[in-house]
């Protein structure tokens, strides 16, 4: 699915900030924001950017980023859920073996606190993520990136990296953006928005 | 009490519907030619298009194969509903790409390229980022003349030929 075959369905995200990165530039911060570099098995969310060829390329230094006038590469989201059900069984089983191995009659607030936080980290360590792969198309000439996912995490994602590791601030496509950026002549773009409903 | 509203908070989603409406007019009265980056394309609305009355919030799902001669889609549009989800394919002497557009909020929602013929990667990459590319061209070409028709005179015409074409239907 996507660039290389399948649908084709990209939204778009446009930033207004007149930064431009070098392919080498590019390809540093690419890396440094990479999966692999900030996983942490213990998070519920962990995302990076990847190849575009994941996981046939693992990472940037064999891969094409620079596709015509493009760059293009993915995002990795891996998203935890634990399962409230077990984790309220576990938690109960744990509190009491807390209190039979510290011998102890009752649970302070900062026994159960510390209770808790071990069993989130152990499951969440130990529970298999869900994977998305997001794939970006980025014309730094025309300030806009194509992004093949736009559910709220995958957007949260993409708009987190894009700020940490380029200083660009992505926001979403809409009509008035799409004719801001496309007709010079701002009076026009107020005239639109003083326009009453047709009467088809 | 303010005496006048605050422009910048009005609702103009009604826009986007009118947009989506708009490309189903112009396809009618026989404007639906496009150059995009020095090719000639047209669109052609398939299969499926979503009405749906604002005021009443009623909806009409039509599938047809021939919109050139479906009559519930005529009605539809005598009956001042106005687009909410448009189906069509872009075309050239080369290629055909399906595009489905909806709105709130206005965006693409499907695009389906044909199969590449490139056989090395960065060919095809290449090759299938053009379609993405050709199909966004698209949308901001038909949103520039929407609005520089919106906002003058001849936006009047425009519906005014609409409706005498729907008089011949």
């Amino acid at each position: 699915m996507g660039l290389y075959s399948g649908s084709l369905t990209f939204f778009r995200l446009f930033y207004d900030e007149n930064i431009t990165y070098s392919l080498s530039e590019i390809s540093e911060n690419l890396l440094e924001y990479s999966f692999d570099r900030f996983y942490d098995s213990s998070r519920p969310v962990n995302y990076g950017f990847v190849p575009l060829n994941y996981p046939d390329y693992a990472d940037f230094t064999s891969s094409e980023i620079l596709f015509d006038n493009a760059y293009v590469f993915s995002v990795r989201i891996d998203e935890k859920k634990i399962n409230k059900k077990y984790f309220d069984i576990k938690f109960q089983e744990m509190k009491k073996e807390f209190l039979e191995q510290n011998k102890k009659d009752f649970l302070s607030k900062s026994d159960k606190e510390f209770i808790k936080n071990a069993l989130t980290n152990k499951m969440f360590a130990e529970t298999l993520p869900n994977t998305s792969l997001v794939e970006i198309i980025w014309e730094m000439d025309e300030r806009q990136v194509f992004v093949s996912n736009i559910a709220s995490k995958s957007f949260e994602a993409v708009v987190h990296l894009f700020r940490v590791a380029f200083d660009l601030n992505l926001y979403r496509d809409s009509l008035i953006e799409s004719a801001r950026k496309n007709i010079s002549e701002h009076y026009k773009i107020d005239d639109l928005k003083n326009v009453t409903p047709a009467n088809f | 009490m303010a005496l006048f509203a605050d422009i910048s908070k009005r609702d103009i989603s009604f826009l986007e519907s009118e947009f989506l409406t708009y490309l189903l007019m112009r396809f009618f009265i026989g404007d639906n030619s496009v150059n995009i980056n020095g090719s000639d394309f047209f669109y052609i609305p398939v299969k499926n298009i979503v009405f749906s009355n604002e005021n009443t919030g009623e909806k009409v799902s039509i599938e047809t194969e021939t919109i050139d001669t479906c009559k519930e889609l005529y009605t539809a549009l005598k009956n001042a509903k106005s687009v909410s989800l448009l189906q069509l394919q872009l075309k050239n002497e080369t290629m055909s790409i399906d595009i489905c557009l909806k709105n709130a909020p206005l965006r693409i929602t499907k695009v389906g390229a044909p199969k590449s013929i490139a056989e090395d990667y960065v060919d095809k990459i290449i090759e299938r980022k053009l379609y993405v590319r050709t199909v966004f061209d698209f949308y901001d070409i038909m949103i520039k003349d929407f609005v520089n028709i919106r906002i003058s005179n001849e936006w009047f015409d425009f519906l005014k030929n609409f409706k005498n074409f729907l008089k011949t239907v």
